[in-house]
């Protein structure tokens, strides 16, 4: 079994050349009774022409089909909403021929009620706004439903305080290749959120676990308490999404180190220079409550 | 070839213009030691005294040889702190002659003969190279007390630190693992102990330092953009010694004496840092279980078999160890050991012959038994060199030799405990057979024009056992082969042309000129724009093709007031292709197809850089000034447009002033201020599910703020015997910024807002010397 509060070998590599040195810096510099100073500061940067962002999915427990398109907002300035894209043409094709145009229902939202995708099924989103034409494809994986999903609590090691390890089981299939976003969502998180504001990304890979029955376990911040339900969803989804993903959680690391490497926008699989990603997925859920 | 004997031939031509008649040449040699301990002087200068253009100096190793036609001379020897030697000889036979030189402190103002003060700095074909004697550097401020070649180096012009209080740095626009770090000849792969922030040279040992980011000679290669060749004392063959220092962070000791006496020496130096013996005194059973710590020991003796042959064995072994329990620990280090044979052919042959070993490794652990696991990775080589010197005539000075390593690239392994069911990842080794050979001439080709001109041959060879990936265009593999052992993979051979000439003005000024070719045919892999203990080595392969570089210089350098004052003003211009960046959130680690994470991209460098030096007196001390740009551009990145690497630095400005008031008293200052690198930062925002995503338009297109720093030292001598040092970092507590981050305002979480974090505010530190 894997016990790691993140569950995954890669997110503990990254740990090793991050974390743990920040960690180890700081038990150094305590010991030599040095300290590091922080400051807000005011940093210029410049108004960047602002870039089409498309999020759009295909699931196989049907009911919506939806991609959202908006635009990217100035960085300092306060936005909970960014300008959306109307008016855009959206079609979700399938490989079998099948064509479905999605109609605007909110500003910027689009959806087609659509019967359940089918694992093994190929994709494609095509979208026309602003006078460009955006594509992607995603081929649906096929499904792997969660085996069990508990949750027990501890002490943590450093900040002697008790938390909750959630634990989901699945049996992976016995080919290499198998991608899965785990997505945690609890009834104080709004359901709509892709991954709640808690969960952070937990992706899996099976590249050194093919075949194995896979215990993952994670954390989540937030003050959990007895009584909560907390659900986790077992998305399986291609490759081209779970790269996505795993550079969006780089994307948005903030506690970089002056000498990482440069960071990027995530790599996505719509092309034309589109921000977001376009993803079928499978989707197995489950829930449970914390004692 | 065919060169050379023009050459010889254009040189002997001269030789009877000049003299008219064929008088015969015989030659005086020798070497050139320290008269209180036996040790060899390393660029020590032997002039004939009216005939300021005619004179040799000492090898690496004390050597020397000078041809002259027969007749009485007088010879003066001189080293920078030492006093010089007269001589008066009369050559009618091959001589064999050494010389002692005693040292003096620099403020005793030598016995100068008008113009006779050296003045190698102009006549000499070296341009763009630093010679620093640590000794003689002792009063610069230093940070936790802890003196450090690498920092000082990275206050010579052309040569920028990689980061508030690192030990890493960039030379000419290269990147950090392009230097080419050498110990006793062995090269360094990990020169960092503390994550960076001390080097893993003992200052203690070290005799002499060379860095050379221009005019590289033949005899170096394998890295692109500088040299530092580091050599270690040898210890005296008069008497035993002891000399330590009490710092903040560690202690030293260092032991020399004689094994026989005028024969042979030996040297131990050693370190430790004790800040976890400190937390090993704590209550708190975790704490008290934290390991970091780093120790370096080094060793060598040397012993002469009669006059003619000379043996050095020498070793480093440093370590550094850092854990918290059942969480994480991991320790690295290097180990490198050097055999070396001195051999003296005739007067005019100098020979060495170098076994060398060197080996980096790194361990990481993670978690608690039984639930552990450790990954490992490193580099181990074996290195035969052969190296010679032919002192030919007056005019011309051979070096010649060959050069031959077997790498062993562990690119990593996982390792778990029971408790884990983990399918075993292992990224096989890889082999590798760098070879080189290169010939150089020193030529005097007129009074005034002096070139030095060489030719590198290296290669590079892949061997089995091994695989090779092919792969297409999106970076998967399609393909593999795999080779038996000793099968050659895939071969690489490269000519590296070294040519610098001078053009001597007069006495106090010169032109020189340079152009270089280097070819680094290993690379370092790294998830940091410096360098970390985990970062990989790895070979040049049919998917990796080796980095190059050319580069020329022009410089022009003035010497004033006898040679008192040094400048120098020289511009340069380097070029470098294949260099390497990663695909976006690239794993470099336990990854067997890592290669197909990589991009490659062309780099280009200009700048000019300003030095005026003081060398004698009660003020010594140095300004450096380095105007420069440096941009990369990657097919992949940035729309495909060049961008400012991280390390340029538009203006680069290093004082050292050293002031020795009297034998009691000396004060130390430097000021660095440079302008900041350059930094990738979000133009705009977006959200993907409920979450703030920053959106990046241009790689570096925008600086962090400009760097500055004030450090003070002043060194009591308390006796013969012991000295007490404080220096004082940040001295007017400047709040540098190490890092700035957006972060979710406290106060409103919809506003983002930048926080720069300072690492070192004003920081001061006590050091006890002491020497018996």
């Amino acid at each position: 079994m894997i016990s790691n509060s993140d569950g995954d070998v890669k997110t503990m590599k990254r740990d090793v050349a991050s974390a743990q040195i920040g960690r180890a810096l700081a038990v150094l510099f305590m010991a030599l009774g040095l300290y590091s100073c922080q400051k807000v500061v005011s940093v210029d940067l410049n108004q960047s022409s602002p870039q089409i962002v498309i999020q759009g999915q295909v699931s196989d427990q049907g009911g919506l089909d939806s991609v959202i398109i908006n635009m990217t907002g100035d960085y300092f300035t306060p936005s909970i909403s960014f300008p959306p894209v109307t008016g855009a043409t959206v079609v979700i094709s399938e490989d079998a021929g099948e064509v479905d145009t999605l109609r605007e229902i909110g500003s910027g939202k689009y959806y087609s009620p659509n019967p359940k995708g089918i694992p093994g099924t190929t994709y494609a989103m095509t979208v026309l706004a602003n006078g460009k034409e955006y594509n992607a494809v995603s081929q649906m994986p096929q499904r792997v439903k969660i085996d069990s999903f508990y949750a027990t609590s501890g002490e943590s090691p450093f900040g002697r305080r008790t938390f909750y390890n959630f634990t989901v089981k699945f049996k992976d299939p016995p080919e290499l290749g198998n991608y899965y976003r785990i997505v945690p969502h609890a009834d104080f998180i709004p359901a709509d959120s892709l991954f709640g504001d808690n969960g952070g990304i937990f992706l899996y890979d099976d590249e050194y676990t093919s075949g194995n029955e896979v215990t993952f376990q994670f954390r989540l911040g937030g003050t959990l308490s007895r009584g909560d339900t907390i659900g986790v969803d077992l998305l399986c989804i291609d490759h081209a999404t779970y790269e996505y993903f795993r550079t969006l959680r780089t994307t948005i690391q903030t506690d970089r180190s002056p000498t990482s490497l440069a960071p990027a926008n995530p790599t996505s699989n719509i092309n034309n220079g589109a921000l977001g990603y376009f993803s079928a997925y499978t989707i197995d859920s489950r829930k449970t409550v914390l004692k | 070839m065919r060169l050379l004997s023009l050459s010889l031939l254009i040189s002997l031509l001269l030789c009877l213009t000049a003299e008219g008649q064929v008088r015969r040449n015989v030659t005086i040699s020798g070497t050139i030691e320290n008269s209180e301990s036996g040790e060899v002087l390393i660029g020590a200068n032997v002039i004939v005294m009216g005939q300021k253009s005619i004179g040799a100096s000492s090898n690496a190793y004390g050597f020397y040889s000078l041809t002259l036609p027969e007749g009485v001379y007088v010879l003066r020897v001189q080293y920078l702190g030492y006093k010089p030697t007269i001589d008066t000889v009369r050559l009618s036979d091959n001589t064999r002659k050494n010389f002692s030189l005693a040292p003096e402190p620099l403020t005793e103002e030598e016995v100068v003969v008008s113009g006779e003060r050296a003045n190698a700095n102009v006549t000499s074909t070296r341009i763009s190279a630093n010679d620093l004697q640590v000794k003689q550097l002792k009063t610069i401020p230093v940070i936790l007390g802890e003196q450090d070649v690498m920092k000082t180096i990275q206050l010579l012009p052309g040569i920028m630190g990689a980061g508030e209080g690192s030990t890493g740095f960039y030379a000419r626009g290269g990147g950090a693992d392009q230097n080419l770090v050498l110990l006793d000849e062995a090269p360094v792969y990990n020169p960092s102990h503390v994550l960076g922030y001390l080097s893993v040279f003992n200052s203690d040992a070290i005799k002499d330092v060379t860095v050379m980011t221009g005019g590289v000679p033949a005899q170096y290669g394998g890295r692109l953009s500088s040299v530092v060749d580091i050599r270690t004392d040898d210890g005296s063959n008069k008497t035993f010694g002891a000399k330590g220092g009490i710092g903040l962070l560690d202690s030293r000791l260092t032991l020399d004496g004689p094994i026989v006496k005028d024969k042979g020496s030996f040297i131990v130096s050693g370190r430790r840092t004790y800040a976890d013996l400190f937390l090993r005194l704590s209550k708190d059973t975790t704490v008290n279980r934290v390991r970091l710590y780093f120790y370096d020991l080094n060793a060598k003796v040397n012993y002469s078999l009669g006059g003619r042959d000379r043996i050095f064995l020498s070793g480093y072994f440093g370590r550094d160890n850092f854990s918290y329990p059942n969480i994480f620990g991991f320790n690295w280090g290097n180990a490198t050991g050097t055999l070396r044979w001195n051999h003296i052919f005739g007067d005019k042959f100098f020979s060495n012959t170098s076994l060398i070993y060197s080996d980096y490794a790194y361990a990481n652990d993670i978690g608690a038994s039984p639930n552990q696991f450790e990954i490992t990775s490193g580099i181990e080589d074996v290195n035969l060199k052969t190296d010679f010197q032919y002192f030919m005539n007056p005019e011309n000075t051979l070096q010649f030799g060959a050069d031959f390593i077997y790498h062993t690239f562990l690119p990593g392994t996982i390792t778990s405990g029971p408790g884990i069911t983990l399918n075993n990842v292992s990224v096989e080794k890889k082999f590798g057979l760098e070879n080189a050979l290169y010939v150089s001439d020193e030529w005097a080709v007129l009074q005034r024009l002096k070139v030095t001109y060489g030719l590198r041959l290296s290669s590079f060879s892949l061997l089995g056992p091994g695989s090779i990936f092919d792969y297409n265009s999106d970076g998967n593999p399609i393909d593999t082969l795999t080779y038996p052992s000793g099968k050659f993979i895939k071969t690489f051979f490269s000519l590296e042309p070294r040519l610098s000439a001078v053009f001597v003005i007069n006495d106090a000024s010169s032109i020189k000129s340079s152009y270089t070719r280097t070819v680094q045919y290993l690379h370092l892999l790294s998830n940091s724009t410096s360098t970390n203990p985990s970062d990989l080595w790895v070979p040049s392969t049919n998917n990796v093709p080796p980095e190059y570089a050319d580069q020329v210089d022009l410089g022009y350098f003035r010497n004033f007031s006898e040679n008192e004052y040094e400048s120098s003003l020289v511009i340069y211009y380097k070029n470098m292709q294949n260099l390497i960046d990663y695909k976006n959130g690239a794993d470099l680690q336990l990854n067997p197809t890592v290669e197909s994470l990589l991009l490659f991209g062309r780099g280009w460098s200009y700048g000019l850089e300003f030095m005026l030096k003081k060398k004698f007196g009660k003020l010594t001390g140095w300004i450096a000034y380095t105007l420069s740009r440096t941009e990369e551009q990657f097919a992949q990145i940035n729309n495909g447009q060049p961008f400012p690497a991280t390390q340029d630095r538009t203006h680069d400005i290093s004082v050292v002033l050293m002031y020795n008031l009297n034998e009691k008293w000396n004060f130390g200052a430097t000021w660095v201020y440079y302008t900041g690198n350059a930094i990738t930062f979000p133009s705009g925002n977006y959200t993907i599910g409920g979450k703030l995503v920053p959106y990046y338009t241009s790689r570096n297109g925008y600086r962090m703020p400009v760097y500055h720093r004030l450090d003070l030292s002043v060194t009591w001598n308390i006796n013969e015997h012991s000295d007490l040092n404080l220096s004082i970092y940040n001295a007017y507590d400047r709040m540098n910024p190490y890092a700035i981050t957006f972060k979710q305002s406290p106060n409103n979480p919809n506003q983002t807002e930048a926080v720069q974090t300072t690492i070192f505010p004003i920081i001061p530190s006590l050091t006890y010397d002491f020497k018996f």
